[in-house]
């Protein structure tokens, strides 16, 4: 009876392709970003865990690689 | 997730009951046959506690058994094995929960529960039990894997906002979108945090303005959007009561408006009175036909042409008519006669013809009585003779105009004694107090509409704004230095959140939608309808979350009103399987009597779908239920077995069970065959009663 997070997920995936590239990678940070934090999510609903922090970790990393490789031409 | 077994002892009835559960995928059905009051709902029960814990069963519902005295302790226990599949392959597991309860006690007491990993090796207990049954077993779908015949059909009838309630929840949490809600929250909380952390080290106050334009926003928008929910909420029942009061309404002026009908029954009434007045006026007419000329021509017409003849030959013999007595004393009293002799008294030859004249008289006065009288006939009957026919005619028309307004006055009658029939039973305020409610329902209805399309329009308008501030907000960090690292994580936030977002607009249109396509395969199948024949040709889920049904024409039905109660169970049972196949959640289908109201074609056919559109299905039937569809569960139903309670000895069970507890018997015995302990008396008909008195 577990969950199925398979749609979820392949949906985020289809949102994630669909967002501007803003730096090479970016998609690929961006689609990473969303499993790991559905993957918390999902962890946190059953042992509860500090998960604002943890997702907003996860948000600093994905800006920290866009701000890394903005204005580099990479 | 499958169930393998499970055995309950001090559960109610059930006390050493011993389940095994098919986990063969060809035959997936397990049949749990069973009277009505032999332990179908507290095996159901059962499951649910044992699987989900205590709260998964009302605080008030007492599980020990009715035998045990009031003040004594009793304990129940439940043990269930199953397995889950895993990307490391099956695991197989062995749950034990139990507590121990005194009779009588108000409240249930807490239960302890132990998990163990059943491994080649030797079990392996697991800690953390709540959390790994909460993975294996979310709570969240309990209600859509395991339910009965009647609370799902909760999903179409009560109140319309009710409904959409539970459609909505059951899909959400089984499409996960509580997760995606929860993710959405903390992207959002992480972006706040962002920006706050921004505006303290820039220390600009434009961007401190902007900021705080936002903050502002991300309370209003959310703030807003509840608000429209609760207004659409409102309007789904809004829109339930006015379709109800417009169909009491209808229903109503069907049997009609009491003034209406009054005036009604004053216009037959006065039609009556003309149509009696004319039907006076029509006897009349026919009895002055009786009484006239024309009726005497009419009946003696042909005897007096006869009778015409022989007199018109006598008077061309010229005995009749018999003139000459008047014509000669006509001719008296004149000075000269038709010869032109004078007839002058004083003249010698005048006085000599007046004295022949008078003896002429004399003579014709000696002429028979007979000629005499058949002059008078001749005479009188020439108006009999002459002259058209025409009473049959005239009496022809005025019998159809009289039998014609005969009928007339009689259905008039009959009309009228029909208004006063429904004017009899019709309340003075039937109509009019239907209306107004229904009027006060559109009132609010369009109030609310208005409310809702203004609410839209703010929460569309707050986005937009959020949205600009937040490109304001990213191009005033991009200006500093150091505030480019703030830009770049507000901007990697913002695509999350809108990743997000339009993840969850995505599940609530496309998925819903695939739901609502499968759960109308699924229910046409089930009720045998024929896309270009049937009363009924589809069903589907709304966007607001209400299930729908669409008879001919496109015309919209409504499922708790116009849908019979085999079709009702259908479309639930369909709704429940579609949502539970296009979730792709693995777990068993356990269904309380849900063949219940159904018969025939539909019942098999809902036996044959759930089968085949569940990964293992238990089904606790009657035997009513079972009858019919015996040769499909042959087919289907891997592990079969029959409760029965010792209780119904000896009115309905044939054979003395050797107990009188209170716990059902458990045999073996499937769903064509009985033996001594479930073996039940044939219920007699009226006519075998009589037969056998």
């Amino acid at each position: 009876m577990a969950y199925k997070d398979e749609r979820v997920i392949s949906i985020l995936m289809e949102q994630a392709e669909a967002t501007e590239e803003r730096v090479l990678g970016y998609r690929d940070e961006l689609k990473h970003a969303v499993a790991d934090i559905i993957a918390l999510e999902r962890q946190n609903k059953f042992a509860k865990t500090n998960i604002a922090v943890k997702v907003g970790d996860i948000v600093s990393r994905v800006g920290t690689y866009l701000n890394k490789h903005t204005g580099t031409g990479s | 997730m499958r169930l393998i077994k499970a055995r309950f002892d001090g559960f109610r009835l059930l006390d050493g009951a011993e389940f095994n559960f098919s986990v063969d995928k060809k035959k997936n059905v397990t049949v749990i046959r069973a009277a009505n009051e032999s332990g179908k709902t507290t095996l159901l029960s059962a499951l649910q506690w044992a699987l989900f814990g205590d709260e998964a069963l009302p605080s008030t519902y007492t599980t020990i058994s009715m035998d045990i005295p009031e003040g004594m302790v009793g304990t129940t226990t439940a043990e269930v094995t199953y397995e889950v599949e895993t990307p490391k392959g099956t695991r197989r597991y062995r749950l034990v929960r139990s507590l121990s309860d005194r009779a009588g006690s108000s409240s249930r007491p807490k239960s302890s529960v132990a998990l163990e990993e059943i491994k080649p090796t030797g079990n392996d207990s697991v800690p953390n039990v709540e959390s790994y049954l909460g993975q294996h077993m979310p709570a969240d779908l309990r209600e859509v894997f395991f339910t009965d015949g009647d609370r799902a059909l909760s999903f179409i009838e009560g109140r319309r906002g009710d409904q959409q309630k539970r459609v909505r929840r059951a899909i959400e949490q089984l499409m996960g979108l509580p997760l995606l809600e929860a993710a959405l929250e903390h992207v959002k909380k992480a972006e706040r945090d962002i920006r706050a952390k921004a505006d303290n080290v820039s220390g600009s106050q434009q961007l401190s303005d902007v900021r705080a334009q936002l903050e502002a926003l991300d309370l209003a928008i959310p703030d807003n959007e509840a608000k429209l929910a609760a207004t659409t909420e409102e309007i789904a029942n809004l829109s339930d009561l006015y379709s109800r009061a417009d169909r009491t309404l209808q229903d109503a002026l069907k049997k009609g408006n009491r003034e209406e009908i009054a005036g009604d029954l004053q216009r037959i009434e006065k039609q009556r009175a003309a149509s009696e007045a004319r039907k006076r006026t029509a006897d009349l007419d026919q009895s002055r036909l009786l009484s006239g000329i024309d009726f005497a021509k009419g009946m003696m017409g042909e005897k007096l042409k006869a009778a015409g003849k022989v007199l018109d030959q006598l008077r061309k013999k010229g005995q009749i008519p018999n003139s000459t007595i008047p014509v000669l004393e006509e001719r008296l009293t004149h000075a000269d006669c038709i010869c032109g002799e004078s007839l002058d008294p004083n003249d010698r030859d005048g006085a000599r013809r007046r004295a022949h004249i008078l003896h002429l008289i004399e003579d014709s006065r000696a002429t028979d009585v007979l000629k005499s009288r058949i002059s008078t006939i001749y005479y009188e009957s020439r108006e009999l003779t002459n002259g058209k026919m025409a009473w049959h005619d005239q009496y022809v028309k005025a019998y159809s105009a009289r039998t014609r307004e005969q009928e007339t006055y009689e259905e008039l009658g009959r009309q009228a004694a029909e208004l006063e029939a429904r004017l009899s039973k019709i309340k003075d305020n039937d109509v009019q107090s239907a209306r107004e409610m229904r009027d006060t329902y559109l009132q609010q209805l369009t109030s609310k509409r208005e409310q809702a399309t203004r609410l839209d329009v703010t929460v569309r308008n707050l986005r937009q704004q959020r949205g600009e501030r937040a490109k304001e907000m990213e191009t005033l960090l991009a200006r500093e230095t150091k505030g480019r690292k703030f830009a770049a994580e507000l901007s990697a936030a913002g695509d999350l959140r809108k990743i997000v977002e339009q993840t969850l607009v995505t599940m609530k249109t496309r998925e819903v939608d695939a739901v609502s396509r499968h759960m109308n395969e699924l229910f046409l199948q089930m009720i045998g309808a024929d896309p270009d024949r049937a009363m009924i040709r589809r069903a589907a889920i709304t966007t607001d979350f209400n299930i729908i049904v669409y008879g001919r024409n496109e015309r919209l039905l409504d499922p708790s009103q116009d849908l019979n109660g085999a079709s009702r169970r259908a479309l639930t049972i369909a709704f429940i399987l579609a949502l539970t196949q296009v979730s792709g959640v693995e777990a068993p289908n356990v269904i309380d009597t849900p063949l219940g109201m159904m018969t025939g074609f539909v019942k098999r056919e809902v036996v044959k779908v759930a089968a085949s559109s569940s990964s293992q299905l238990i089904l606790l039937l009657t035997p009513d239920e079972i009858n019919g569809c015996e040769d499909i569960l042959d087919q289907v139903a891997g592990e079969v077995v029959t409760m029965t309670n010792p209780a119904h000895y000896p009115v309905m069970l044939k054979h003395d069970p050797g107990t009188s507890d209170a716990r059902v018997l458990i045999c073996k015995c499937d769903h064509v065959s009985s033996c001594e302990i479930c073996e039940r008396n044939t219920p007699s008909t009226p006519k075998q009663v009589g037969e056998a008195a």
